[in-house]
């Protein structure tokens, strides 16, 4: 029987979006004995809930710091141990960051953000996109261990229920040598709780086309409807109309929603690279040639401002209903 | 203080990607530094200008034509350029591999004390070489950062999170990976263009280097282009009754509200 370990990531109760649709890639693998790592504080008590997702063994390591390489890579390795196993996370900055150095202490191969798995341990093939979404590369590895990271959003996320409580394989804080120590001295949190844009399943975005960073405020009523995540061009960025967090594109955010809606947005290739994957696109835009409209699902030809407050009316009666 | 930047070359973030003989095809493309290690350049170079550091070197892996980016970075400021290449790497899905051999060149490239990189490839979108590289070598990284300082034989660095910001230290020797508001890259001039061409640009094969390449952890069984759309349904009429119609498809045809 082939392991399958997935790293769980939470907030201390909740376990994060992209790590429960890893947890249902791994029960969809046939006959794999599914093991989790959950690391951070309150990780006891994430541990207990992964039962309802198939997990039969959970490694937990109760760690109060904030985020730290060595810890994590360290945690990992030991929770990986000797054998065969195929490692799973989703892409996030945690997993790309000591992941690569996993890869490295456990000698065996990696490969990134994903979004199509088959086969099994031992023959597994991947999908993914290179040149920022403008291919998709298969690639197939033998390798008996091996460490996977899924792209956030790519994957359904599995329905919890069942499962007996898994045992629970205790790991000490790993000790990490002085020179290879980072030590986070302060926390920068954002000012307002946006909803990060690689997890939403709605983004309403804004370019150019809004006009000023006065015209975001005519998106922000949408995006609270629609509980959606707030997006930009990066030549609103430049033109500091909104901060670089909500920047999609090639040198920005890649994100897959089930619903993107571009607002003013020209749709240069660059931005397409970071938002083609959205299961729904909506373009407005008062320039019927505008390139968005090749990649929309659904466009419409005019000014925004007339639109979007109509589209927002429209939007809350429908969800009132 | 020395410090060495790693730089791929990669096709310009305009080109349009085709498929020919089951591989990307580079017909026509043109090719650029991979635009966050640029950034790793540029701040290499502004710490040297700022008297923080004594040297700048470039590092690549890369056929030939991978010249011309170091010779843009040499151009941009950098001292010296090294390229490594051995036709065995050509093959995709080879991380591991460009690890081992990064590691390799970093390590005979010895004594640096600063290695900067960009957090991914635009490319082939792995953050994975660099990082891999960085553990072999048993220095700490601060990836995906936005504000550096450097001194007292430590980084302090702004690293970007999902959703938030976290300040870092981490002692020297270090891997820092740089992400887009780091800097804004300096154009070469046209002196600095012509001054490039002297500057020392060593190539080494793996031999010298002394690595044996390995075998690739992934071979590619499959290439594609995305589906590609048919184009929008437009919503015609009045913006007002266009915006309804639109949100009344998206709950009944869609399904996405
Ligand atoms: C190396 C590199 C990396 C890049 N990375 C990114 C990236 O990550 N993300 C990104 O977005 N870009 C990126 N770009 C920039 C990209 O090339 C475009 O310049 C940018 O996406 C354009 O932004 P925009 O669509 O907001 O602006 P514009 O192209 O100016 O488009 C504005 C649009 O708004 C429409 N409009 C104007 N007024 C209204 C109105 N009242 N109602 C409706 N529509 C209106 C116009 O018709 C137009 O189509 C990158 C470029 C380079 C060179
Ligand atoms: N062929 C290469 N030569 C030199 N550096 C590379 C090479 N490939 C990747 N790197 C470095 O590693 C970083 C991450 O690349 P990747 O893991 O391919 O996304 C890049 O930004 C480069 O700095």
């Amino acid at each position: 029987m082939s392991r399958v370990l997935v790293y769980v990531e939470h907030d201390g109760e909740a376990i994060r979006k992209g790590s429960r649709q890893a947890l249902g890639v791994a029960a969809s693998i046939g006959g794999a004995q599914v093991e989790a790592l959950v690391i951070g504080k309150g990780a006891a008590g994430v541990a207990a809930k992964l039962g309802a997702y198939g997990v039969t063994k959970v490694h937990a390591v109760e760690y109060d710091g904030a985020y730290a390489t060595g810890v994590w890579t360290g945690a990992a390795q030991s929770a990986a141990g000797d054998g065969d196993c195929l490692i799973l996370a989703s892409h996030t900055s945690f997993a790309r960051d000591f992941a690569p150095r996993l890869g490295a202490r456990l000698s065996c191969p990696q490969v990134s953000d994903i979004v199509e798995l088959s086969g099994d341990l031992g023959g597994i093939e991947v999908k993914r996109p290179i040149f920022a979404g403008k291919a998709f590369e298969t690639l197939k590895s033998e390798a008996g261990r091996l460490i996977v990271t899924l792209r956030p959003n790519a994957f359904a996320e599995p329905e919890a229920g069942g499962g007996g409580a898994p045992e629970i394989n205790e790991i000490a804080v790993p000790e990490v040598p002085a020179a290879l120590q980072t030590t986070v001295i302060e926390v920068l949190k954002p000012d307002t709780e946006e909803i990060d844009l690689t997890e939403a399943d709605v983004i309403v975005s804004g370019g150019i086309g809004v006009g000023g960073p006065e015209g975001f405020d005519t998106l922000r009523p949408l995006q609270k409807t629609l509980g959606a995540a707030l997006g930009s061009s990066r030549a609103a960025v430049l033109a500091g109309w909104i901060s670089p967090d909500h920047q999609v594109g090639q040198t920005g955010k890649t994100v897959s929603p089930q619903l993107y809606i571009a607002c003013g947005i020209s749709g240069a290739i660059q931005h397409r690279a970071g938002m083609s994957s959205s299961k729904c696109i909506v373009a407005i835009n008062k320039d019927p040639q505008a390139p968005i409209f090749e990649i929309a699902d659904y466009g419409i030809v005019a000014d925004l401002f007339k639109v979007v407050p109509a589209f927002n009316e429209a939007i809350a009666k429908i969800k009132a209903s | 203080m020395k410090i060495v930047v790693t730089i791929k070359q990669t096709f310009t973030t305009e080109a349009k990607i085709a498929v020919d003989g089951g591989a990307i095809s580079d017909k026509g493309i043109k090719q650029i530094v991979n635009p966050y290690d640029e950034f790793a350049v540029e701040q290499a170079i502004k710490i040297k200008e700022s008297g923080g550091a004594e040297e700048v070197v470039v590092l690549t892996i890369g056929p030939e034509r991978a010249g011309e980016a170091l010779r843009q970075c040499l151009a941009m400021g950098a001292d010296a350029a090294f390229r490594v290449w051995d036709d065995s790497l050509a093959a995709p899905g080879a991380w591991d591999v460009y690890a081992t051999v990064l590691a390799g060149a970093l390590e005979k490239m010895k004594p640096w004390e600063l290695l900067l990189a960009g957090w991914v490839a635009v490319d082939d979108n792995a953050a994975i070489v660099v990082q891999r590289a960085a553990e072999t070598l048993g220095i700490p990284q601060v990836l995906v950062v936005n504000k550096l300082d450097v001194g007292d034989g430590k980084v302090t660095a702004v690293r970007e999170m999902d959703g938030y910001r976290e300040v870092v230290e981490a002692p020297l020797p270090a891997l820092v990976t740089a992400d887009k508001a780091l800097n804004t890259p300096r154009y070469p001039t046209l002196p600095n263009i012509m001054k490039a061409k002297r500057k020392p640009l060593t190539v080494w094969t793996l031999e010298d280097i002394g690595v044996t390449a390995g075998s690739a952890g992934f071979t590619r069984t499959g290439l594609a282009l995305p589906p590609a759309k048919t184009g929008a349904k437009i919503v015609e009429g009045e913006p007002e009754e266009a915006a309804v119609a639109l949100a009344d498809l998206l709950h009944t045809e869609a399904k996405v509200i």
